[in-house]
């Protein structure tokens, strides 16, 4: 270890955001740390409804004004964006952070032709002429693996595909070689068929580009191989946090367990008991006393209903968690015993569940599983 | 263009119906159409010559297409109080009432934009409320009321609030002069029944461009326009305002049938001597052909107004163009 | 469970358009408008509109003359109360008429379909192809007798119901729609119910309100077109008052006497700012805001 520090790129420290709405204020985000560095991607994984586009939208500062407060501390690159005006935010978005949509639908400006939106940060931020810039979004467009390049800068937006309007907001998004990117479950509105292919060219020019990306997604399956660190966030808060490799092999909070249970796997029987998990998150604007996964957790136990658990590291370094009663943990497997003894029907779901994974005997490697993704279209998280 | 064919199609459908419709009403009259030309103090003798003069025996469809001839060719008749042919009496008076409606159009659209704009970018904020509210009340004042008040502050000297004059002499407050004649006088005699004419407008337009624009600025690609950096001046004009503005485009024609009819009274009000004042003139003397032919080029022009706007409609929008390549 | 993905909406409650206090001034406004035109010739401060007094000639506001004289040294606010008679009546008479018209075609045409409703509702788009106040001024000219200057209060109500029908059978046609292929009617249908019983019992309940609250807003609309006919003289005639004749007749005297034109502009400006204010509400209450003309 050296004692020089090592230059974070994104420090957030105690981030909440809440909205005001007609069933009270909602605290979407509620007291987020995070911090990233230079060149690495994080990943922020939670079912839709836990706050991780809000998170993300509050990273950026992008969220309304109106009816929103944000607290707590952002800093990019050594600088607080905290209480930086919309206006002096101009200055940051798309050449500091940027971020790619959800929706490519509905991302692009259905009016404006897509050259136009491209060459229209060039210009506004580096400076550049007309040509100049239009040289640079055609090069863009390359780099993004968009066939006719030169014809799709004179189209609209509805001429092309999803997927090839998804490779233009990337390319849109990377035009000013941002230094964080964001991209906020960029696949998921997409066909399944071409999610891999945008989640590695996305992958594939970020590394290039030298720029950090927070790629938000619900599922964990999408982050695995594409992220450095992962971060699983439930009800606007972080319950897990881990460089990726440590998060699948020592997950620790009953949340991440349940969120790797729902990814379908080529092992999985064909028909399997689909874990998506019972239930719903709560109502941020009520949220539960104590763990606010607890009602739907197969291993909570009284003190986890009354006591919110903190976020404590583990002691393998990087990883942090908040639970009373851990997975592989002695206490957890004695909650759980206790709670399938009792009956308690997310506990019984679990062991149910388990039993029909074993019962497979072989692999099962042709099967497709049909069951579709719990897709949440439109639905932000 | 198989699109366009269609709608020029149904355009001429329309024109046929409305001309047929015109043409029955006339023959229908009380009377028939020999006092419609004559008037009322006609003698048989005179009745009786013209009948024969017009084929007035023949059938009704036969005479329509000799009619429809006639006024395709520009023969509209002849008005028995001015004596002078209707098509000159039409041609004399439509450029005042076509200015008077452009620049109203213009005025109310000048306004209307900025202000819903800029009430849309701010929505529930204080100059939205004022300019909300105020656009409410705008929409309960009719012209003319608009028109007399108009005149009362600004053409006969206004009144004194606590000894503060408020308005003035500043403009005629009836009476038309040709832009050839003398362009200032004519921008001063035209402002007055202009803005009377637009303020109901502006507030229709800017109602409904506040509205698109804020739902606009809900959509995703002003969120990514927001993430790419864009100033907020680039972000209404260029990626909201575009989008907004197709309904207002559709909106503003339709609506120049609420301005014909607003021409009508405002022109009376301020004694331009457009078309509108020719109408109500001929009302008074019973002057049938020029009331019918006055309806028939107003109902014309109203329908064509519209099929242009249909049609640039689907020129403007890129993603309507496309569906009818 | 409020989504809290989703951004909160930026559109707000316009101030004064809820049931609060405004639209309760607009319909204590109404009240008292309707209740002086119903009542004029009964309550004894309401005079004889057509009275000359020589010494209120062109008088602005007095004890005898509330709201002053007028070229004539008529009383003013007398001649406001019975100019409001006639557009009241105009108003909800023509509602009345082109709801009752309109409503019946736009019903029918909704439910039927077919090609029944594309040829009324063409002959409603002719209609709609004329732009209205020329349409209402060429319909009272044909209506009337020849030899009669202007029109009369039957002509008048007549010409201006004619209008009104287009629009509101429009509507009309658009709620028949939304309801007549809900279930309950298809039930209805399914056992047997006439067509009539039908549109009657099933259909109507669901059509009338939403109509009813949108009548409000058509009787301003009303006002305002007879307002637009009687300054031109083509309303029911001088020396009946009517809210449009006083507006003309004061018109020439803005420099001398501008009380006799400006006290009928406010009074039917606040009329139908009340209509509008009240209608508005009634229409939000029952959300027919997609049936727009």
């Amino acid at each position: 270890m050296t004692p020089a520090r090592v230059p974070l790129l994104l420090e957030v420290e105690g981030l909440a955001t809440t909205f005001d709405s007609a069933a009270g204020s909602v605290r979407a985000v509620d007291g987020v740390w995070l911090s990233l560095r230079h060149r690495t991607a994080l990943g922020i994984v939670g079912e839709s409804g836990c706050g991780k586009t809000v998170l993300a939208r509050s990273i950026m500062n992008l969220l309304p004004r109106r009816g929103v407060h944000r607290e707590g501390r952002v800093r990019l690159d050594g600088r607080d964006l905290t209480g930086l005006s919309a206006r002096e935010m101009t200055g940051v978005w798309g050449v500091d952070m940027a971020m790619v949509f959800q929706d490519p639908m509905t991302s692009l400006n259905p009016v404006v032709r897509i050259g136009r939106q491209i060459t229209e940060s060039l210009r506004f931020h580096l400076g550049m002429s007309k040509s100049e810039a239009e040289a640079e979004a055609l090069r863009l467009l390359q780099s993004v693996r968009i066939p006719e390049p030169e014809r799709r800068l004179r189209e609209y937006p509805h001429q092309l595909s999803g997927g090839m309007r998804q490779r233009v907001t990337i390319a849109i998004a990377i035009a000013c070689a941002p230094k964080l990117l964001f991209a906020d479950e960029p696949t998921t509105a997409l066909d399944v068929t071409v999610q891999a292919q945008i989640l590695d060219l996305l992958d594939d020019r970020r590394r290039e580009l030298g720029t950090a990306m927070v790629l938000v997604t619900h599922d964990l399956g999408v982050v695995a191989g594409r992220t450095d660190e992962i971060a699983v966030m439930y009800a606007g808060q972080i319950v897990e946090q881990a460089p990726t490799p440590v998060l699948f092999a020592e997950m620790r909070m009953p949340y991440t367990e349940a969120l790797l249970r729902s990814v379908p796997r080529l092992t999985d029987p064909p028909h399997a008991r689909r874990s998506t998990i019972p239930g719903r998150p709560p109502d941020l604007a009520h949220p539960p006393a104590g763990c606010r996964f607890a009602p739907r957790c197969a291993y909570a136990q009284e003190r986890c209903r009354t006591e919110a658990p903190p976020l404590l590291p583990s002691g393998i370094p990087g990883h942090r968690f908040a639970c009373w009663y851990p997975v592989g943990s002695t206490e957890g497997m004695t909650a759980l015993a206790r709670n399938v003894k009792d009956a308690w029907p997310p506990a019984l779901d679990l062991v149910a569940e388990d039993r029909d994974r074993r019962r497979a005997t072989a692999p099962v490697g042709l099967e497709i599983n049909f069951e579709a993704e719990p897709t949440p279209k439109g639905v932000r998280g | 263009m198989h699109q366009l064919r269609r709608k020029l199609a149904h355009l001429v459908g329309v024109l046929l119906v409305v001309s047929f419709l015109t043409f029955l009403l006339v023959n229908l009259l009380p009377g028939g159409p020999e006092r419609a030309i004559l008037g009322t103090n006609a003698t048989p003798d005179a009745v009786a010559e013209l009948r024969a003069d017009l084929h007035l025996d023949d059938p009704i469809p036969v005479r329509y297409t000799r009619w429809l001839g006639d006024a395709l060719s520009g023969d509209l008749g002849q008005s028995y109080t001015q004596q002078a042919p209707v098509a000159t009496l039409l041609a004399d008076r439509l450029p005042v009432s076509l200015t008077l409606m452009l620049y109203a159009q213009v005025l109310a659209l000048g306004v209307a934009i900025p202000l819903g704009i800029l009430a849309a970018a701010r929505a529930g904020g204080w100059f939205d409320r004022l300019a909300s509210t105020t656009a409410f009340g705008l929409l309960s004042l009719p012209n003319f009321i608009v028109a007399v008040v108009l005149v009362f502050l600004f053409s006969v000297g206004g009144l004194s609030v606590f000894g503060v004059n408020v308005g003035g002499y500043f403009f005629p407050a009836t009476g038309y002069v040709s832009f050839a004649d003398s362009p200032p006088d004519h921008f001063r005699a035209m402002f007055l029944p202009s803005l009377a004419l637009a303020a109901g407008q502006i507030a229709v337009y800017m109602r409904l461009l506040r509205s698109d624009m804020i739902a606009t600025l809900q959509e995703d690609f002003i969120g990514m326009a927001r993430a790419k950096g864009m100033p907020t001046r680039t972000i209404l004009l260029r990626h909201a305002l575009k989008p907004s503005s197709f309904s207002l485009l559709t909106v503003a024609g339709i609506n120049v049938g609420a301005l014909i009819g607003g021409a009508v009274i405002i022109e009376s009000i301020f004694v331009l001597g457009g078309v509108g004042d020719l109408l109500v003139r001929s009302i008074f003397t019973r002057d049938y052909l020029v009331i019918l032919s006055t309806v028939l080029v107003i109902a014309v022009g109203f329908v064509v107004v519209n099929f242009l706007v249909d049609t640039l409609y689907s020129v403007l929008d890129p993603r309507i163009r496309d569906q009818h390549a | 469970m409020p989504d809290p993905g989703a951004e909160p909406s930026a559109e707000p409650v316009v101030p004064g358009r809820g049931p609060g206090w405004a639209f309760w001034i607009a319909v204590g406004w109404l009240a008292v408008i309707v209740g002086l035109s119903l009542l004029a010739p009964w309550i004894p401060f309401v005079k004889d509109p057509s009275a000359l007094d020589p010494n209120a000639l062109r008088d602005g506001p007095s004890a005898a003359h509330w709201l002053g004289g007028d070229d004539g040294g008529r009383d003013l606010f007398s001649r406001i109360v019975w100019g409001g008679r006639v557009s009241l009546f105009i108003g909800v008479a023509s509602v009345a008429a082109g709801m009752a018209v309109g409503g019946f075609v736009g019903v029918t045409a909704g439910y039927f379909r077919g090609g029944y409703e594309r040829v009324v509702m063409s002959a409603m788009d002719v209609m709609l192809a004329f732009p209205a106040l020329v349409l209402a001024l060429a319909l009272v000219t044909f209506l009337s007798d020849p030899g009669e200057q202007g029109g009369s209060l039957f002509t008048v109500t007549l010409a201006v119901s004619i209008l009104a029908v287009p629009a509101l059978a429009r509507i009309t046609r658009a709620a028949t729609l939304t309801f007549a292929q809900r279930e309950f009617v298809t039930a209805a249908r399914a056992q047997g119910a006439t067509h009539r019983r039908v549109i009657v019992r099933e259909i109507l309940p669901n059509v009338v309100p939403p109509m009813a609250s949108f009548s409000l807003l058509a009787v301003a609309v009303v006002i305002v077109a007879e307002g637009a006919l009687s300054y031109l003289g083509l309303s029911v005639q001088a020396p009946q008052p009517t809210w449009g004749n006083l507006i003309a007749q004061g018109r020439p005297q803005l420099d001398v006497a501008p009380h006799i034109a400006l006290f009928p502009c406010a009074v039917m400006f606040v009329t139908l700012l009340a209509l509008n204010l009240a209608g508005d509400t009634l229409r939000a209450r029952f959300d027919v805001r997609e049936l727009r003309l």
